[in-house]
C-alpha cells in the first residue's frame, strides 16, 4: 500500500528532476546552437567558396576577392583580385595563420586578430568554431528583426581565438547567428556585424541547409565604416589534408 | 710724400707701431680663422643636408602632401602615369641634372626569430649614387650598397643589423601594410650595413630599392620625387629653382608643393640656426675686442705725439695736413698689421690642413673633421674693413690734435 510519505517524496523528487532537467537540457542546448551555427558558417568537412570583402571608409571602396577552401578548423585562402595578388594565400592550420606569397622563403606568421581589409580581420575568412573555442552561457531571448532568438554570452576558451568576447544572437528557428557584437577583453565594444544566410548547401546528402551569404560589420568606434564580406559559389568538394600542408604551399 | 713721411714716423715710433701692429694682426687673424671655420662647418652642414641625407636640391610633393599625405597615402601620392609626367617634364629642362622617384614605408624587420621595427627609404641605386655619392667610401660602410640587380637587397644601419644579428648576406623578411591595410611581406637580403652618423636613426633605418618598397606597399606610384639642379647649392638658388618648377608642373596639369633642401633638412635648420646664434655671439665679442684693441692703440699713439703735432703745425703743416698724415700712418698699420694677420691665417690654415683635427658633434655617431675654409673674397673684405678701421682709428684722435691751439699743443703733456 502506499502511504502518505512515500507520495510526498515521490511529488518532491519529480519536482527536483522537474527543475533540474532543464537546466541540465539547457547546457547541452547552448552547445547545440553553437554547432548548429557554426555548421552555416563555413564548419564542415570539405567546402570550397568564394568570399568577396568590400570596404568603403571616407567614400573610398576597396575590394578583395579570394578562393576558401575550408575543412573542418582549417582554411585556405588564395587571393583572386586584384591580379597583381593571385600569388598571396592566407591558411589557418590549427588555429595558426601563415601568409604566403611569391617573393617569400617562408611563411610570416599572422595574428587571426590583424585587420584583413576595413574591418574584417584574418580570422573573419576562416570558419568559425565557437562551440569549443569559446564558453558560452545563454543570456536570455531577444527579437532581432522580428526573428526570436537565443542571446548567447561567449568568452573566449583560448588565446588563439579571434575575439575575446562575443554577444551572439541565434535564431531560434533557423539555429543560425544573426548578429554579433564583439568586444575587446577590457569590455569596449568595437564591432558589430549582421549575417545572412541565403546560401544552400547540401551536406552528406541530407537536407539543405542555411550557409552564411553575407556578413555586414560596422566599427563601432569609426562609425562610418562598413566592411561587407560577400560568399558565393559554395560547393562541397572532399579536400584533401594535404591541401593544408604548410611546406607544400610554400614554393 | 705724404707716404714716406708716414713711413719714417712709422718706423720713428718702433715700439708703438709695433704693439698697434701686432694689435691690429692678432684681431685680423682671429676673425678670418673665425669666419673660415663658420663657413667650413656651413659647407659641411650644406653637403650633409644635399649629398649625405640624400635630399637632393628640391623634393617635390602632391599637393597638400605635407599636411594630409600620412593620413591617406594613396590620395596625396603620384600615381605611375603623373611620376611619368613630371620627369618628362624636368629632364627636358636646362636646370635639372636628375630627377628619381622615392617611397618610404615603415614596417617590421624580422630575422626569422625576432623582429623590430624599421622605417625604410625606397630608393633607385643609380641615381642615388649621383646624389649621395659613393657611400661606399664612407668610412663605416660594410658590404655593398644597392644595386639595381639585386632588387630585394637592403642597407641597414648598424645598430639595426645588431639588434637582430643580422651580418652581411643573411636573409630577413620586410613587414608591412599596403596601403589599404594588408598585411604584406617580402624577403630581403642584407647587402649593406653602415653607420647612419645619427643615434636616432642608426637602429631603425633601412634602405630598399624602389621596386621593392613599391611592391612591400601594393603601390605602383611614387611618394615625392627629388631633383638634383646644375646649381642649387645655395638655399636662395634652391628657392628660385623650385619657383620656376612649381609652375612648369602646374603649366603640365600637376599640381605640386615643393621644399629646398634647406628648407626640409630639419638637421640643417637646427644646427645652422644654433650655430648662427653661436657665431654672432662670438663674432661680436672678438669684433669688439679687435676694435676697442685698434682704437685703443691708434689713439694713445696719437696722444702722446701731440706736441709732435704742435710743432709740426708751428712749422706750418695745416690742420687736415696734421689729419691726413695721421689717417695715413693708420692706414700703413692697418695694411701692415692685415699682412701680418693674413700671415697668421695662413700659418693656422696650413697647420690644419697637414694635422687634420677631427671631433665628435653631439647627436652623431662618427667624428668629423674640423676644417677652416680659405675665402678670398671674405679675406678681402675684412681686410677693407681693417684698413676702414684703422684710418678712422687715427682719424679721430688726430683731429682733435689738430684743432687745439698750438700753443696748448706744444705744451701737452
Amino acid at each position: 500500500m502506499v502511504n502518505k510519505r512515500q507520495i510526498i517524496m515521490l511529488m518532491v523528487l519529480s519536482f527536483c528532476a522537474a527543475v533540474a532537467l532543464p537546466v541540465v537540457a539547457q547546457e547541452r542546448s547552448v552547445k547545440d546552437i553553437l554547432r548548429s551555427s557554426d555548421r552555416a558558417r563555413g564548419n564542415l568537412d570539405g567546402i570550397v567558396c568564394n568570399i568577396t570583402i568590400t570596404t568603403n571608409e571616407e567614400g573610398t571602396r576597396e575590394s578583395r576577392g579570394m578562393t576558401v577552401k575550408v575543412k573542418k578548423n582549417n582554411t585556405l585562402a588564395r587571393f583572386t583580385s586584384p591580379a597583381n595578388m593571385n600569388d598571396r594565400m592566407v591558411l589557418m592550420k590549427d588555429r595558426n595563420m601563415w601568409f604566403i606569397r611569391s617573393g617569400l622563403k617562408k611563411p610570416v606568421s599572422l595574428s587571426p586578430r590583424q585587420k584583413l581589409l576595413g574591418d574584417a580581420a584574418n580570422g573573419d575568412i576562416a570558419s568559425t568554431n565557437y562551440v569549443d573555442d569559446y564558453h558560452g552561457v545563454l543570456l536570455g531571448e531577444e527579437t532581432v528583426r522580428g526573428e526570436p532568438c537565443y542571446v548567447l554570452d561567449l568568452k573566449a576558451a583560448n588565446k588563439s581565438v579571434t575575439y575575446d568576447r562575443i554577444k551572439y544572437w541565434v535564431s531560434k528557428e533557423r539555429l543560425v547567428g544573426v548578429q554579433a557584437e564583439f568586444y575587446t577583453i577590457s569590455g569596449k565594444l568595437f564591432k558589430t556585424a549582421k549575417f545572412k544566410y541565403d546560401n544552400r548547401i547540401k551536406a552528406d546528402a541530407q537536407e539543405e541547409l542555411p550557409f552564411v551569404s553575407e556578413l555586414i560589420i560596422r566599427d563601432a568606434i569609426q562609425k562610418d565604416r562598413v566592411t561587407t564580406m560577400t560568399y558565393g559559389k559554395i560547393k562541397i568538394e572532399p579536400i584533401p589534408d594535404s591541401a593544408f600542408n604548410l611546406n607544400l604551399l610554400v614554393r | 710724400m705724404w707716404l714716406t713721411i708716414s713711413l719714417r714716423n712709422i718706423m720713428k715710433n718702433g715700439r708703438r707701431s709695433l704693439t698697434t701692429i701686432l694689435a691690429i694682426a692678432l684681431g685680423f687673424g682671429a676673425i678670418n680663422i673665425f669666419q673660415g671655420y663658420v663657413h667650413s662647418t656651413y659647407q659641411g652642414l650644406t653637403n650633409a643636408a644635399i649629398h649625405g641625407e640624400a635630399l637632393g636640391h628640391l623634393t617635390i610633393f602632391k599637393k597638400d602632401y605635407l599636411k594630409l599625405g600620412k593620413l591617406h597615402p594613396e590620395q596625396y601620392q603620384f600615381n605611375k602615369e603623373e611620376v611619368r609626367t613630371i620627369t618628362e617634364v624636368l629632364r627636358r629642362d636646362s636646370g635639372v641634372e636628375l630627377v628619381t622617384p622615392r617611397l618610404s614605408v615603415a614596417g617590421i624587420l624580422s630575422n626569422g626569430r625576432n623582429s623590430t621595427i624599421f622605417i625604410a627609404e625606397g630608393l633607385v641605386p643609380k641615381d642615388d649614387a649621383v646624389i649621395r655619392g659613393d657611400l661606399t667610401k664612407y668610412t663605416a660602410f660594410n658590404g655593398t650598397f644597392l644595386s639595381d640587380q639585386e632588387p630585394s637587397g637592403v642597407v641597414l644601419g648598424s645598430e639595426l643589423a645588431a639588434m637582430l644579428s643580422l651580418k652581411l648576406g643573411d636573409d630577413a623578411v620586410v613587414l608591412s601594410n599596403s596601403y589599404s591595410g594588408m598585411a604584406n611581406a617580402l624577403d630581403a637580403k642584407v647587402s649593406g650595413i653602415y653607420n647612419t652618423g645619427f643615434a636616432a636613426t642608426n637602429d631603425k633605418l633601412l634602405l630598399m630599392t624602389f621596386k621593392h618598397a613599391q611592391d612591400l606597399v601594393d603601390y605602383q606610384g611614387a611618394e615625392r620625387l627629388v631633383v638634383l639642379l646644375k646649381d642649387g647649392g645655395t638655399a636662395a638658388s634652391a628657392a628660385a629653382a623650385a619657383v620656376r618648377v612649381k609652375s612648369l608642373l602646374a603649366d603640365a596639369g600637376i599640381e605640386v608643393e615643393i621644399k629646398t633642401w634647406a628648407e626640409l633638412s630639419v638637421f640643417y635648420n637646427q644646427v645652422k640656426n644654433m650655430f648662427d646664434m653661436i657665431f654672432f655671439f662670438i663674432f661680436t665679442i672678438v669684433l669688439v675686442i679687435v676694435v676697442m684693441s685698434v682704437v685703443n692703440t691708434m689713439s694713445m699713439a696719437v696722444m702722446e705725439r701731440t706736441r709732435e703735432v704742435g710743432t709740426m703745425r708751428a712749422l706750418g703743416l695745416k690742420q687736415y695736413g696734421v689729419t691726413f698724415l695721421f689717417t695715413t700712418e693708420g692706414m700703413l698699420l692697418g695694411l701692415l698689421g692685415s699682412l701680418v694677420g693674413a700671415a697668421i691665417f695662413f700659418t693656422v690654415y696650413a697647420l690644419i690642413a697637414a694635422t687634420n683635427p677631427t671631433y665628435l658633434p653631439p647627436s652623431s655617431s662618427s667624428p668629423v673633421p674640423l676644417r677652416v675654409d680659405l675665402v678670398w673674397a671674405a679675406l678681402t673684405r675684412n681686410m677693407l674693413s681693417m684698413l676702414v678701421l684703422t684710418m678712422l682709428a687715427a682719424f679721430v684722435p688726430a683731429r682733435r690734435s689738430a684743432r687745439m691751439t698750438i700753443v696748448d699743443a706744444l705744451g701737452h703733456i
